[in-house]
Protein backbone atom coordinates (compact mmCIF):
# COMPACT_ATOMS: atom_id res chain seq x y z
CA UNK A 1 0.00 0.00 0.00
CA UNK A 2 1.39 3.39 -0.87
CA UNK A 3 0.04 6.79 -0.12
CA UNK A 4 0.62 9.66 -2.47
CA UNK A 5 -0.71 12.26 -0.04
CA UNK A 6 1.45 15.37 -0.07
CA UNK A 7 4.45 13.53 -1.43
CA UNK A 8 7.19 15.58 -2.97
CA UNK A 9 7.03 14.73 -6.70
CA UNK A 10 10.76 14.03 -6.76
CA UNK A 11 10.27 11.51 -3.95
CA UNK A 12 7.28 9.94 -5.68
CA UNK A 13 9.19 9.64 -8.95
CA UNK A 14 12.20 8.15 -7.21
CA UNK A 15 10.06 5.66 -5.28
CA UNK A 16 8.25 4.50 -8.39
CA UNK A 17 11.55 4.13 -10.26
CA UNK A 18 12.81 1.97 -7.39
CA UNK A 19 9.66 -0.14 -7.52
CA UNK A 20 10.02 -0.58 -11.27
CA UNK A 21 13.57 -1.83 -10.80
CA UNK A 22 12.31 -4.37 -8.30
CA UNK A 23 9.27 -5.40 -10.34
CA UNK A 24 10.67 -8.87 -11.11
CA UNK A 25 10.35 -9.77 -7.40
CA UNK A 26 6.56 -9.75 -7.58
CA UNK A 27 4.09 -7.21 -6.27
CA UNK A 28 3.94 -8.58 -2.70
CA UNK A 29 7.69 -8.51 -2.14
CA UNK A 30 8.00 -5.08 -3.74
CA UNK A 31 5.25 -3.78 -1.45
CA UNK A 32 6.88 -5.29 1.60
CA UNK A 33 10.28 -3.95 0.62
CA UNK A 34 9.19 -0.42 -0.25
CA UNK A 35 6.29 0.16 2.08
CA UNK A 36 6.83 3.52 3.74
CA UNK A 37 9.61 4.36 1.29
CA UNK A 38 8.14 7.77 0.45
CA UNK A 39 8.18 8.80 4.10
CA UNK A 40 11.75 7.61 4.53
CA UNK A 41 12.89 9.38 1.37
CA UNK A 42 11.14 12.57 2.43
CA UNK A 43 12.97 12.42 5.77
CA UNK A 44 16.23 11.78 3.97
CA UNK A 45 15.68 14.89 1.86
CA UNK A 46 14.98 16.89 5.04
CA UNK A 47 18.37 15.83 6.41
CA UNK A 48 20.12 16.46 3.10
CA UNK A 49 21.93 19.73 2.35
CA UNK A 50 19.24 20.56 -0.24
CA UNK A 51 15.84 19.24 -1.17
CA UNK A 52 17.03 18.70 -4.70
CA UNK A 53 15.98 15.37 -6.23
CA UNK A 54 19.64 14.66 -7.02
CA UNK A 55 20.20 14.14 -3.28
CA UNK A 56 18.30 10.87 -3.61
CA UNK A 57 20.82 9.44 -6.03
CA UNK A 58 20.23 6.81 -8.68
CA UNK A 59 17.04 4.80 -8.15
CA UNK A 60 18.45 1.74 -9.93
CA UNK A 61 21.50 1.62 -7.68
CA UNK A 62 19.25 2.29 -4.70
CA UNK A 63 17.00 -0.62 -5.69
CA UNK A 64 20.03 -2.88 -6.15
CA UNK A 65 21.28 -1.98 -2.66
CA UNK A 66 17.83 -2.58 -1.19
CA UNK A 67 17.62 -5.91 -2.95
CA UNK A 68 21.09 -7.03 -1.90
CA UNK A 69 20.58 -6.03 1.74
CA UNK A 70 17.28 -7.87 1.81
CA UNK A 71 19.10 -10.96 0.57
CA UNK A 72 17.01 -11.18 -2.57
CA UNK A 73 19.79 -11.67 -5.08
CA UNK A 74 20.67 -9.78 -8.20
CA UNK A 75 18.07 -8.70 -10.71
CA UNK A 76 17.63 -11.01 -13.71
CA UNK A 77 20.08 -10.39 -16.53
CA UNK A 78 18.06 -9.13 -19.45
CA UNK A 79 20.69 -7.18 -21.28
CA UNK A 80 19.01 -7.60 -24.65
CA UNK A 81 15.69 -6.21 -23.54
CA UNK A 82 17.45 -3.53 -21.53
CA UNK A 83 19.39 -2.52 -24.62
CA UNK A 84 16.24 -2.45 -26.69
CA UNK A 85 14.55 -0.41 -24.01
CA UNK A 86 17.36 2.09 -23.73
CA UNK A 87 17.59 2.37 -27.52
CA UNK A 88 13.87 3.03 -27.66
CA UNK A 89 14.27 5.63 -24.95
CA UNK A 90 17.02 7.27 -27.03
CA UNK A 91 14.77 7.24 -30.07
CA UNK A 92 12.03 8.78 -28.03
CA UNK A 93 14.25 11.66 -26.96
CA UNK A 94 15.25 12.18 -30.58
CA UNK A 95 11.67 12.36 -31.69
CA UNK A 96 10.40 14.40 -28.80
CA UNK A 97 10.86 17.75 -30.61
CA UNK A 98 8.95 16.37 -33.60
CA UNK A 99 6.01 15.34 -31.46
CA UNK A 100 5.58 18.95 -30.41
CA UNK A 101 4.74 20.03 -33.99
CA UNK A 102 1.03 20.93 -34.38
CA UNK A 103 0.60 18.70 -37.44
CA UNK A 104 2.11 15.73 -35.62
CA UNK A 105 -0.05 16.38 -32.58
CA UNK A 106 -3.16 16.57 -34.75
CA UNK A 107 -2.23 13.41 -36.62
CA UNK A 108 -1.42 11.45 -33.50
CA UNK A 109 -4.63 12.51 -31.79
CA UNK A 110 -6.52 11.47 -34.92
CA UNK A 111 -4.74 8.10 -34.97
CA UNK A 112 -5.46 7.59 -31.30
CA UNK A 113 -9.16 8.13 -31.93
CA UNK A 114 -9.25 5.58 -34.76
CA UNK A 115 -7.30 2.95 -32.83
CA UNK A 116 -10.44 0.83 -32.28
CA UNK A 117 -10.74 0.50 -36.06
CA UNK A 118 -7.24 -0.95 -36.13
CA UNK A 119 -8.12 -3.38 -33.33
CA UNK A 120 -11.06 -4.72 -35.34
CA UNK A 121 -8.98 -4.78 -38.53
CA UNK A 122 -6.25 -6.68 -36.73
CA UNK A 123 -8.72 -9.33 -35.57
CA UNK A 124 -10.12 -9.57 -39.08
CA UNK A 125 -6.69 -9.83 -40.66
CA UNK A 126 -5.79 -12.67 -38.28
CA UNK A 127 -9.03 -14.38 -39.31
CA UNK A 128 -8.06 -13.83 -42.95
CA UNK A 129 -4.85 -15.77 -42.32
CA UNK A 130 -6.40 -18.51 -40.18
CA UNK A 131 -9.36 -19.07 -42.52
CA UNK A 132 -7.06 -19.69 -45.46
CA UNK A 133 -7.03 -16.20 -46.96
CA UNK A 134 -10.68 -15.47 -47.19
CA UNK A 135 -12.21 -12.32 -45.77
CA UNK A 136 -15.74 -13.66 -45.59
CA UNK A 137 -16.70 -16.47 -43.21
CA UNK A 138 -17.25 -19.56 -45.37
CA UNK A 139 -18.67 -22.11 -42.98
CA UNK A 140 -20.49 -22.28 -39.69
CA UNK A 141 -17.30 -22.28 -37.60
CA UNK A 142 -15.84 -19.24 -39.26
CA UNK A 143 -18.35 -16.89 -37.67
CA UNK A 144 -17.49 -17.61 -34.03
CA UNK A 145 -13.78 -17.71 -34.91
CA UNK A 146 -13.98 -14.30 -36.54
CA UNK A 147 -15.99 -12.92 -33.62
CA UNK A 148 -13.51 -14.35 -31.09
CA UNK A 149 -10.46 -12.98 -32.93
CA UNK A 150 -11.97 -9.51 -33.18
CA UNK A 151 -12.94 -9.63 -29.50
CA UNK A 152 -9.48 -10.74 -28.41
CA UNK A 153 -7.83 -8.12 -30.60
CA UNK A 154 -9.99 -5.35 -29.16
CA UNK A 155 -9.30 -6.55 -25.61
CA UNK A 156 -5.57 -6.51 -26.33
CA UNK A 157 -5.97 -3.00 -27.65
CA UNK A 158 -7.60 -2.05 -24.39
CA UNK A 159 -4.70 -3.58 -22.47
CA UNK A 160 -6.75 -6.53 -21.27
CA UNK A 161 -6.24 -10.27 -21.55
CA UNK A 162 -2.45 -10.09 -21.45
CA UNK A 163 -1.79 -12.64 -18.72
CA UNK A 164 1.93 -13.24 -19.21
CA UNK A 165 5.03 -11.11 -19.21
CA UNK A 166 5.68 -11.92 -22.84
CA UNK A 167 2.07 -11.25 -23.86
CA UNK A 168 2.88 -7.77 -25.10
CA UNK A 169 5.70 -9.06 -27.26
CA UNK A 170 3.33 -11.66 -28.69
CA UNK A 171 0.73 -9.03 -29.45
CA UNK A 172 3.32 -6.89 -31.21
CA UNK A 173 4.43 -9.87 -33.32
CA UNK A 174 0.82 -10.74 -34.22
CA UNK A 175 0.14 -7.09 -35.00
CA UNK A 176 3.01 -7.04 -37.47
CA UNK A 177 1.72 -10.22 -39.10
CA UNK A 178 -1.78 -8.76 -39.24
CA UNK A 179 -0.45 -5.52 -40.68
CA UNK A 180 1.33 -7.44 -43.44
CA UNK A 181 -1.77 -9.50 -44.20
CA UNK A 182 -4.09 -6.51 -44.16
CA UNK A 183 -3.41 -5.25 -47.72
CA UNK A 184 -4.16 -8.73 -49.08
CA UNK A 185 -7.28 -9.02 -46.97
CA UNK A 186 -8.45 -5.59 -48.15
CA UNK A 187 -7.80 -6.33 -51.83
CA UNK A 188 -9.52 -9.70 -51.50
CA UNK A 189 -12.47 -7.97 -49.83
CA UNK A 190 -12.61 -5.30 -52.54
CA UNK A 191 -12.49 -8.03 -55.19
CA UNK A 192 -15.48 -9.66 -53.60
CA UNK A 193 -17.42 -6.43 -53.33
CA UNK A 194 -16.77 -5.10 -56.83
CA UNK A 195 -17.49 -8.21 -58.83
CA UNK A 196 -18.27 -11.74 -57.89
CA UNK A 197 -17.38 -13.00 -61.38
CA UNK A 198 -14.03 -11.41 -61.18
CA UNK A 199 -13.38 -12.88 -57.78
CA UNK A 200 -14.53 -16.28 -58.83
CA UNK A 201 -12.31 -16.26 -61.89
CA UNK A 202 -9.46 -16.64 -59.47
CA UNK A 203 -11.13 -19.49 -57.66
CA UNK A 204 -9.96 -23.01 -58.26
CA UNK A 205 -12.10 -24.75 -60.84
CA UNK A 206 -11.99 -28.48 -60.23
CA UNK A 207 -11.52 -30.77 -63.17
CA UNK A 208 -13.83 -33.59 -63.99
CA UNK A 209 -17.56 -33.95 -63.61
CA UNK A 210 -19.44 -32.92 -60.51
CA UNK A 211 -23.06 -33.29 -59.55
CA UNK A 212 -24.17 -30.89 -56.84
CA UNK A 213 -20.59 -30.52 -55.76
CA UNK A 214 -19.90 -34.24 -55.54
CA UNK A 215 -17.46 -35.87 -57.89
CA UNK A 216 -19.21 -38.24 -60.26
CA UNK A 217 -17.04 -41.35 -60.19
CA UNK A 218 -18.88 -43.69 -62.50
CA UNK A 219 -21.84 -43.72 -64.88
CA UNK A 220 -24.41 -46.45 -65.23
CA UNK A 221 -26.49 -46.50 -68.34
CA UNK A 222 -29.73 -48.40 -68.79
CA UNK A 223 -31.32 -49.19 -72.09
CA UNK A 224 -34.88 -48.45 -73.13
CA UNK A 225 -35.75 -51.87 -71.73
CA UNK A 226 -34.57 -50.76 -68.31
CA UNK A 227 -31.64 -53.17 -68.25
CA UNK A 228 -28.11 -52.12 -67.38
CA UNK A 229 -25.82 -51.50 -70.33
CA UNK A 230 -22.12 -52.09 -70.38
CA UNK A 231 -19.40 -50.59 -72.54
CA UNK A 232 -21.32 -47.43 -73.31
CA UNK A 233 -19.18 -44.75 -74.98
CA UNK A 234 -20.13 -41.23 -74.01
CA UNK A 235 -19.22 -37.92 -75.63
CA UNK A 236 -20.14 -34.36 -74.84
CA UNK A 237 -21.80 -31.81 -77.17
CA UNK A 238 -18.45 -31.00 -78.76
CA UNK A 239 -17.52 -34.58 -79.33
CA UNK A 240 -15.04 -34.75 -76.47
CA UNK A 241 -14.90 -38.10 -74.72
CA UNK A 242 -16.89 -37.68 -71.54
CA UNK A 243 -14.17 -38.29 -68.99
CA UNK A 244 -15.41 -38.01 -65.43
CA UNK A 245 -11.97 -37.10 -64.24
CA UNK A 246 -11.21 -34.49 -66.84
CA UNK A 247 -7.58 -33.96 -67.65
CA UNK A 248 -6.55 -34.57 -64.07
CA UNK A 249 -3.07 -35.76 -63.63
CA UNK A 250 -4.13 -38.90 -61.86
CA UNK A 251 -5.09 -41.90 -63.90
CA UNK A 252 -6.36 -44.35 -61.35
CA UNK A 253 -9.07 -43.57 -58.95
CA UNK A 254 -9.76 -45.47 -55.81
CA UNK A 255 -13.29 -46.66 -55.58
CA UNK A 256 -12.75 -47.94 -52.08
CA UNK A 257 -9.84 -49.04 -50.01
CA UNK A 258 -8.46 -51.73 -52.26
CA UNK A 259 -10.03 -51.46 -55.69
CA UNK A 260 -9.23 -48.97 -58.38
CA UNK A 261 -11.43 -47.71 -61.15
CA UNK A 262 -9.68 -48.13 -64.46
CA UNK A 263 -10.41 -47.03 -68.00
CA UNK A 264 -11.58 -49.53 -70.54
CA UNK A 265 -8.81 -51.23 -72.46
CA UNK A 266 -11.09 -51.87 -75.41
CA UNK A 267 -10.45 -48.42 -76.78
CA UNK A 268 -7.62 -48.02 -79.21
CA UNK A 269 -5.58 -44.89 -79.67
CA UNK A 270 -7.18 -42.96 -76.87
CA UNK A 271 -8.04 -43.14 -73.24
CA UNK A 272 -10.82 -45.52 -72.34
CA UNK A 273 -12.10 -43.25 -69.61
CA UNK A 274 -15.33 -42.50 -71.48
CA UNK A 275 -16.48 -46.12 -71.60
CA UNK A 276 -19.00 -46.79 -68.86
CA UNK A 277 -19.45 -48.23 -66.37
CA UNK A 278 -15.81 -48.09 -65.43
CA UNK A 279 -14.45 -51.40 -64.19
CA UNK A 280 -12.17 -52.03 -61.29
CA UNK A 281 -8.97 -53.92 -60.62
CA UNK A 282 -7.27 -54.73 -57.33
CA UNK A 283 -4.80 -52.04 -56.38
CA UNK A 284 -2.03 -54.63 -56.68
CA UNK A 285 -2.59 -54.47 -60.44
CA UNK A 286 -0.87 -51.08 -60.49
CA UNK A 287 2.88 -51.12 -60.55
CA UNK A 288 4.82 -49.71 -57.67
CA UNK A 289 5.50 -46.64 -59.79
CA UNK A 290 1.78 -45.90 -59.57
CA UNK A 291 1.34 -45.40 -63.32
CA UNK A 292 1.48 -48.71 -65.09
CA UNK A 293 -1.55 -50.95 -65.11
CA UNK A 294 -0.98 -54.64 -65.45
CA UNK A 295 -2.64 -55.49 -68.77
CA UNK A 296 -3.54 -58.96 -67.60
CA UNK A 297 -5.11 -57.83 -64.35
CA UNK A 298 -8.55 -59.28 -63.82
CA UNK A 299 -11.21 -56.59 -64.22
CA UNK A 300 -14.41 -56.77 -62.25
CA UNK A 301 -17.57 -54.88 -63.02
CA UNK A 302 -18.82 -52.39 -60.50
CA UNK A 303 -22.22 -53.38 -59.13
CA UNK A 304 -24.76 -50.92 -60.59
CA UNK A 305 -26.92 -48.88 -58.22
CA UNK A 306 -30.00 -50.57 -59.67
CA UNK A 307 -30.28 -54.04 -61.10
CA UNK A 308 -32.68 -52.61 -63.66
CA UNK A 309 -34.81 -49.52 -64.00
CA UNK A 310 -38.26 -48.84 -65.44
CA UNK A 311 -38.67 -49.44 -69.12
CA UNK A 312 -39.27 -46.36 -71.21
CA UNK A 313 -42.83 -45.59 -72.13
CA UNK A 314 -43.74 -47.03 -75.47
CA UNK A 315 -40.93 -49.53 -75.32
CA UNK A 316 -41.75 -52.71 -77.09
CA UNK A 317 -39.63 -55.68 -76.37
CA UNK A 318 -38.27 -57.26 -79.53
CA UNK A 319 -38.33 -60.56 -77.72
CA UNK A 320 -40.92 -62.35 -79.87
CA UNK A 321 -39.17 -61.40 -83.07
CA UNK A 322 -35.93 -62.55 -81.62
CA UNK A 323 -37.23 -65.93 -80.56
CA UNK A 324 -38.95 -66.38 -83.88
CA UNK A 325 -35.94 -65.51 -85.92
CA UNK A 326 -33.50 -67.39 -83.78
CA UNK A 327 -34.15 -70.85 -85.13
CA UNK A 328 -33.93 -69.61 -88.70
CA UNK A 329 -30.36 -68.39 -88.22
CA UNK B 1 40.50 0.11 5.59
CA UNK B 2 37.05 0.61 4.17
CA UNK B 3 34.63 -0.05 7.02
CA UNK B 4 31.78 -0.75 4.58
CA UNK B 5 33.05 -4.31 4.22
CA UNK B 6 33.25 -4.73 8.00
CA UNK B 7 29.81 -3.26 8.38
CA UNK B 8 28.19 -5.81 6.09
CA UNK B 9 28.75 -8.57 8.59
CA UNK B 10 27.45 -6.65 11.53
CA UNK B 11 24.68 -4.47 10.14
CA UNK B 12 22.07 -6.99 11.30
CA UNK B 13 23.28 -6.72 14.87
CA UNK B 14 23.62 -2.96 14.66
CA UNK B 15 20.05 -2.61 13.43
CA UNK B 16 18.74 -4.94 16.12
CA UNK B 17 20.69 -2.97 18.70
CA UNK B 18 19.25 0.44 17.78
CA UNK B 19 15.64 -0.73 17.93
CA UNK B 20 16.12 -2.85 21.04
CA UNK B 21 14.60 -0.22 23.29
CA UNK B 22 12.33 1.69 20.96
CA UNK B 23 10.46 0.88 17.77
CA UNK B 24 11.45 2.93 14.78
CA UNK B 25 10.62 3.58 11.13
CA UNK B 26 13.10 3.25 8.29
CA UNK B 27 14.85 6.58 8.19
CA UNK B 28 14.57 6.97 11.96
CA UNK B 29 16.67 3.81 12.29
CA UNK B 30 19.18 5.21 9.78
CA UNK B 31 19.47 8.33 11.95
CA UNK B 32 20.05 6.26 15.07
CA UNK B 33 22.82 4.28 13.35
CA UNK B 34 24.45 7.49 12.15
CA UNK B 35 24.14 9.01 15.59
CA UNK B 36 25.90 5.93 16.94
CA UNK B 37 28.77 6.57 14.51
CA UNK B 38 27.88 4.30 11.62
CA UNK B 39 27.99 6.87 8.83
CA UNK B 40 28.89 4.78 5.83
CA UNK B 41 25.74 2.75 5.69
CA UNK B 42 23.31 3.53 2.89
CA UNK B 43 19.67 3.92 3.82
CA UNK B 44 18.62 1.31 1.25
CA UNK B 45 20.92 -1.19 2.96
CA UNK B 46 19.22 -0.49 6.26
CA UNK B 47 15.73 -0.90 4.77
CA UNK B 48 16.75 -4.09 3.04
CA UNK B 49 18.20 -5.41 6.29
CA UNK B 50 15.01 -4.52 8.14
CA UNK B 51 12.97 -6.42 5.60
CA UNK B 52 15.25 -9.44 5.83
CA UNK B 53 15.18 -9.49 9.63
CA UNK B 54 11.40 -9.11 9.50
CA UNK B 55 11.13 -12.03 7.06
CA UNK B 56 13.35 -14.11 9.34
CA UNK B 57 10.87 -13.49 12.13
CA UNK B 58 13.07 -11.29 14.32
CA UNK B 59 11.06 -8.11 14.02
CA UNK B 60 7.49 -6.98 14.22
CA UNK B 61 6.20 -4.41 11.79
CA UNK B 62 3.25 -2.06 11.62
CA UNK B 63 2.17 0.88 9.58
CA UNK B 64 1.39 4.26 11.11
CA UNK B 65 -0.69 6.54 8.92
CA UNK B 66 0.19 10.20 8.78
CA UNK B 67 -2.21 13.08 8.36
CA UNK B 68 0.21 15.31 6.55
CA UNK B 69 2.21 12.89 4.45
CA UNK B 70 2.90 9.33 3.44
CA UNK B 71 2.51 6.62 6.06
CA UNK B 72 5.48 5.27 7.97
CA UNK B 73 6.37 1.65 8.48
CA UNK B 74 7.62 0.93 11.97
CA UNK B 75 9.72 -1.98 13.12
CA UNK B 76 10.03 -3.33 16.63
CA UNK B 77 11.74 -6.20 18.41
CA UNK B 78 10.14 -9.49 19.29
CA UNK B 79 11.38 -12.34 21.46
CA UNK B 80 13.26 -13.97 18.58
CA UNK B 81 15.00 -10.68 17.80
CA UNK B 82 16.05 -10.26 21.40
CA UNK B 83 17.36 -13.80 21.56
CA UNK B 84 19.31 -13.23 18.35
CA UNK B 85 20.72 -9.95 19.64
CA UNK B 86 21.85 -11.59 22.90
CA UNK B 87 23.50 -14.38 20.94
CA UNK B 88 25.29 -11.93 18.67
CA UNK B 89 26.42 -9.84 21.61
CA UNK B 90 28.11 -12.81 23.21
CA UNK B 91 29.83 -13.94 20.03
CA UNK B 92 30.77 -10.35 19.19
CA UNK B 93 32.40 -9.81 22.56
CA UNK B 94 34.45 -12.95 22.15
CA UNK B 95 35.38 -12.11 18.59
CA UNK B 96 36.13 -8.48 19.40
CA UNK B 97 38.33 -9.65 22.29
CA UNK B 98 40.28 -11.92 19.96
CA UNK B 99 40.60 -9.24 17.32
CA UNK B 100 41.61 -6.57 19.82
CA UNK B 101 44.31 -8.84 21.23
CA UNK B 102 45.53 -9.65 17.75
CA UNK B 103 45.41 -6.12 16.41
CA UNK B 104 46.81 -4.63 19.63
CA UNK B 105 49.93 -6.80 19.32
CA UNK B 106 50.30 -6.01 15.63
CA UNK B 107 50.05 -2.32 16.38
CA UNK B 108 52.81 -2.63 19.00
CA UNK B 109 55.02 -4.53 16.62
CA UNK B 110 54.40 -2.01 13.88
CA UNK B 111 55.25 0.77 16.29
CA UNK B 112 58.51 -0.90 17.20
CA UNK B 113 59.45 -1.31 13.56
CA UNK B 114 58.78 2.34 12.98
CA UNK B 115 60.93 3.27 15.89
CA UNK B 116 63.75 1.18 14.61
CA UNK B 117 63.26 2.62 11.15
CA UNK B 118 63.49 6.12 12.52
CA UNK B 119 66.67 5.33 14.29
CA UNK B 120 68.15 3.91 11.13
Amino acid sequence: MTTTLDVNPAVADFASAVRRSLADLGADTVDELTDGLEADLADKLLDAPSTDAAELGDPTAYAAELRAAAGLGAPPRSTVSENVRSNLADLRTWFTPLTKLPAVTALSSFLISVRPVWWVARGWALFFILAGFTVVPQNIWDHPVLAALVLVSVQWGRGRWLPWRWSRGGVIALSIVALLALPFAVSSGIGRLTGNNNAEAYDYVPEGMFLNGEQVTNIFAYGADGEALTDVQLFDQAGNPLDLYGDSAYVWDYMDGERLLVPSDDVSARSGWNVYPLETVRDSAIDDDGWTLDRNARRSPVPPPFESVQQLLGYEAPIEEATETAPEE
Amino acid sequence: MDTTQLLKGVLDVAVLAVIKDEDGYGYDIVRRLRAAGIDEVGDASVYGTLRRLYSAGMLTSYVVPSDDGPHRKYYGMNAEGRRMLAEHRTSWEQFAGVMSGLLGETTKRAARVRVIGEKA
